[in-house]
């Protein structure tokens, strides 16, 4: 086998990125691999997402069938795209006069007073089967008003939490009634991606959630419109995570904070599915 | 990113018990009074610890033949991630064309049938008792007088 030389530019780079994904040997520091099993990842690809697609299925909008061959598939929709073209010609001939009104779906939809309008929800198919995207924490800290080093105690929980480095949200505007300016740091937020997601999901499921007091689950109407799922939580459910439990007395004020759950889901319907497929229990009849 | 912020939080987290430790040490009961000054410096302590921890060089180097053995492996990972994915999809592909074509016949055989095949509910949600799976077993073992609650 032979390797290919990098010059020393690449190199550098190249160990700058795999430190931090090193096994080390010593007794005084020991990084964990980056490549950690994801619990939550692999039932997710293994069972859920194959319950899921079954579950979400709609014969009324099904994407038009996939050939099991790709190579035929190429070959049919470049001569299904070269036929389309020559329809296009036709009729851009015979109607030259009229403005171009093949616009996009997107353009031609629009709300009164410019609202933002909902994305159209693609037909369905194996590579439109609802997912985890992202999980967004956040906090806001009315204290932080009067002395923005109040922000600090959330800033610390969180990076404590996710063991990712948080960002501070400023203001974007001001409101007199609450004292508050553009541009004040006024709150803290976290987004989590992969690995780092599906463990916080994954603390949330097993450890959290099972110890809130007086929470019967999320309601069934639940969602944004877009499949979008939020969760608020208390100041006390700060203290139920592994990561506080134990150093409680370290942070001088406990925040509240919320949880988003962004899906790749189009419908409140399908996000809920999605999580109470992850075991995230739902506020049912019985 | 992932190890050494994980590793660098514990590291500032554990020099702020130990500090607090030793401060609570002779504590007893409430003090009031002491809770505004524990509070100060508590805040301090955190806006210490956040944001003037000393720059550390990385621990690891990694040069030449190992570099490029941890390479090999890394790219040989990623490789193997990669063809399990495709085999995934691939997976969900042909499942997916296998429930569109028993759709299409059930449409074409029974009326009825197929309607009853369609979900219309809006609120269904994954059965609560289908948990994900853990690598042990509960301690509790099985639980053999476990009724389904039927509605």
């Amino acid at each position: 086998m032979v390797f290919a030389l990098r010059s020393a530019a690449t190199i550098r780079h190249v160990v700058a990125r795999n430190i931090l994904s090193q096994r080390s040997f010593t007794t005084t520091q020991c990084a964990t691999s980056s490549h950690g099993l994801m619990r939550l990842k692999e039932y997710y690809d293994s069972t859920l997402s194959e319950d899921l697609m079954t579950l979400t299925y709609d014969h009324s909008r099904a994407a038009p069938s996939i050939y099991k061959y790709p190579d035929i598939q190429v070959q049919l929709d470049r001569a299904l795209a070269v036929k389309e073209e020559e329809e296009k010609e036709q009729k851009q001939q015979e109607v030259n006069v009229q403005e171009e009104q093949e616009q996009s779906k997107e353009a031609v939809r629009t709300r009164k007073g410019g609202k933002p309008v909902k994305p159209i929800q693609p037909p369905k198919s194996a590579s439109t089967i609802p997912g985890l995207d992202k999980i967004t924490l956040h906090a806001m800290v009315k204290d932080a008003i009067h002395s923005k080093h109040n922000l600090l105690s959330a800033f610390m929980a969180f990076q404590s939490i996710t063991s990712t480095r948080p960002e501070v949200v400023y203001a974007r505007t001001s409101v007199a009634n609450w004292k508050l300016r553009e541009g004040m740091p006024i709150g803290v937020k976290v987004t989590l991606r992969g690995e780092e997601m599906y463990q916080f999901m994954d603390k949330l499921i097993e450890i959290v959630l099972p110890r809130l007091k007086e929470w019967p689950g999320l309601q069934l109407t639940a969602g944004d419109g877009n499949g979008n799922i939020a969760l608020g939580f208390p100041a006390s459910a700060l203290a139920l995570f592994p990561e506080i439990e134990g150093s409680f007395d370290v942070y001088p004020k406990m925040t509240g904070f919320d949880v988003i759950f962004n899906t790749t889901a189009y419908t409140n319907t399908d996000g809920r599915l999605l999580l109470s497929g992850f075991s995230i229990p739902f506020k049912t009849k019985n | 990113m992932l190890s050494i912020v994980r590793h660098s939080c514990q590291k500032q987290q554990n020099l702020l018990r130990q500090v607090v430790a030793v401060r609570h040490n002779s504590t007893g009961g409430a003090r009031p009074d002491n809770n505004v000054q524990n509070g100060d410096t508590r805040v301090e302590l955190i806006r210490r610890v956040l944001f003037e921890s000393p720059a550390r060089e990385p621990t690891i180097k990694l040069e030449g033949k190992a570099l490029e053995e941890h390479e090999t492996i890394e790219r040989a990972w990623k490789l193997h991630k990669m063809r399990q994915r495709e085999q995934r999809q691939q997976t969900l592909e042909r499942q997916f064309r296998s429930i569109h074509l028993a759709m299409s016949e059930l449409e074409k055989a029974s009326d009825r049938l197929f309607k009853g095949a369609i979900v219309k509910s809006r609120h269904i949600t994954y059965p609560k008792q289908a948990k994900i799976p853990t690598e042990t077993p509960s301690p509790q073992g099985w639980d053999y007088s476990y009724k389904h609650s039927t509605e």
